[in-house]
This record gives C-alpha cells, structure tokens and sequence, in this order.
C-alpha cells in the first residue's frame, strides 16, 4: 500500500511523477540555476517574536 | 490543544518552512516587501486557524495554500502582471501529449543551455502566465507531488498536469529562443 500523507484534515496518496527522467532532468536544471530568494534576518525575527501561540 | 503543543507545532512545523514560503512568496509578489508582509499573513492566519492543522501532517502544503489563498484575495490585484490560464482542455492535453514528439525546444542536455544563467531563467518565468510559474515553482523548485499541488492550488489532479506539461514547454521556449537571441551555439546536427 502507498503511504498517505494528511494534508490538514484532508488524507490523499502520494504517487510518483510520471516520465520522471524527462521531469526530473527539468527540475535538476532548474534548481541548479535558480537562486532562492531568503528571507530577511529581521523577517525571521518578526516572525518567531510576533506569531507565537504562547504571547498571544 | 494548549499553548505548549501550539508552540511545539509552530517551532516544528511551522517555522521550518519559512524559507520555502518566503521563495514561494517572492515569486509571486516580485517584491521583498510584499514578500514579507504575504508570510507574515501567512503565519498569522495560520495561527488563527492551527485548531484545522493536524500535528504531524503535511505543515508546508498547508502553509503553501493558505500563502497562495492569501496572495489572491489581497495580493494580486495589486501586482502588475495578473495573467491566468483560463482555458484547459484534460482531452486537448492529453492528445497534445501522446502525439508530442520532441522537438529543438526540449532536450535541455544540449550545450545550447548551459550558459543561460539563473537570472536569465527567472526572468524567463517571469514572463509566463502567473498560474504556469506558479506550477513550475511548487513542481520543480519545491518538490510537491501531483496531488499536493491540486491541494495548494484547488484544482483537479488532470489540470494539475496539463498545466505542467504546457508550463515547462512555455519555458523551455523562452529559454531556447533567448538562448539562440544572445548566440548562444546549438551543437546538435
């Protein structure tokens, strides 16, 4: 059986791409070209001092 | 579910995914600013809605719609380049597919796009339809599978594909004409 993934509440399967050497040729290109955007230092910050369940 | 699980979910989870998210954002908004403000809804909704979240599931397919829903009810009627696919036929794609032979545009080993550099590609996708980058984003750049981006996106797991397939072949495009455009050299006979 393939595993399931439960996204929130929602179960579905999680299957395998198809013509994964075509695909994953793409991807491989694409992420070894891209630059990833990161976030700020003081993003991070804001983030864990703001939106945190215990000061909330 | 109390404050010590909501924390523990935040800094497990939730937190991890904040570069993930951050990209996914910059992509759609095109802007640092707008970025940021998109996550930090994102997490702020995320908070507000965590009793939906089961601990342990997927947390960035969550986060990534909850991102994406947030981006079309505030953001993108601000941003400049609102373009949609409108129109996707499952049985236009799918003959489209099985009669596709490759042609010059796809077989990305050739010399021809080795020299194209990543800044050159991101402009590339920008200038696709917003859900054709939005899909290349989520598939190649993040890694989600088929039936986690018809989750994020809402959409039907055969316009998941259809979508993709059209999306790449849009950039491999524009990828192979700016490549021909600067002289770069096709090597193939």
């Amino acid at each position: 059986m393939k595993p399931t993934t439960n996204f929130g509440h929602t179960s579905f399967q999680t299957t395998k791409k198809t013509n994964p050497s075509h695909d994953q040729q793409f991807s491989t290109f694409l992420k070894a070209k891209v630059t990833r955007p990161k976030p700020s230092p003081q993003l991070i910050e804001q983030i864990k001092q703001k939106i945190n369940p215990i000061t909330s | 579910m109390d404050n010590n699980q909501l924390t523990n979910i935040f800094q497990e989870e939730f937190l991890p995914q904040l570069d993930a998210l951050y990209a996914f954002a910059y992509h759609l908004t095109k802007n640092q600013t707008d970025a940021e403000d998109l996550v930090q809804d994102t997490y702020l909704k995320a908070q507000r809605f965590i009793s939906s979240y089961e601990k342990g599931t997927n947390a960035k397919a969550w986060l990534f719609r909850i991102l994406k829903n947030t981006f079309l009810n505030k953001y993108r009627s601000q941003t400049k380049k609102g373009t949609r696919v409108e129109f996707e036929e499952e049985l236009g794609y799918q003959s489209e597919e099985l009669s596709h032979t490759p042609d010059q545009y796809f077989d990305l080993r050739q010399t021809i796009f080795e020299n194209i550099l990543g800044d050159e590609i991101s402009m590339a996708m920008d200038q696709l339809p917003e859900d054709y980058k939005t899909i290349i984003v989520l598939s190649d750049l993040e890694d989600f599978s088929y039936e986690e981006i018809a989750q994020i996106l809402e959409i039907p797991l055969g316009t998941v594909r259809s979508r993709l397939f059209r999306a790449r072949n849009a950039l491999k495009k524009l990828l192979y004409d700016y490549a021909k455009q600067q002289g770069y050299e096709d090597h193939r006979s």
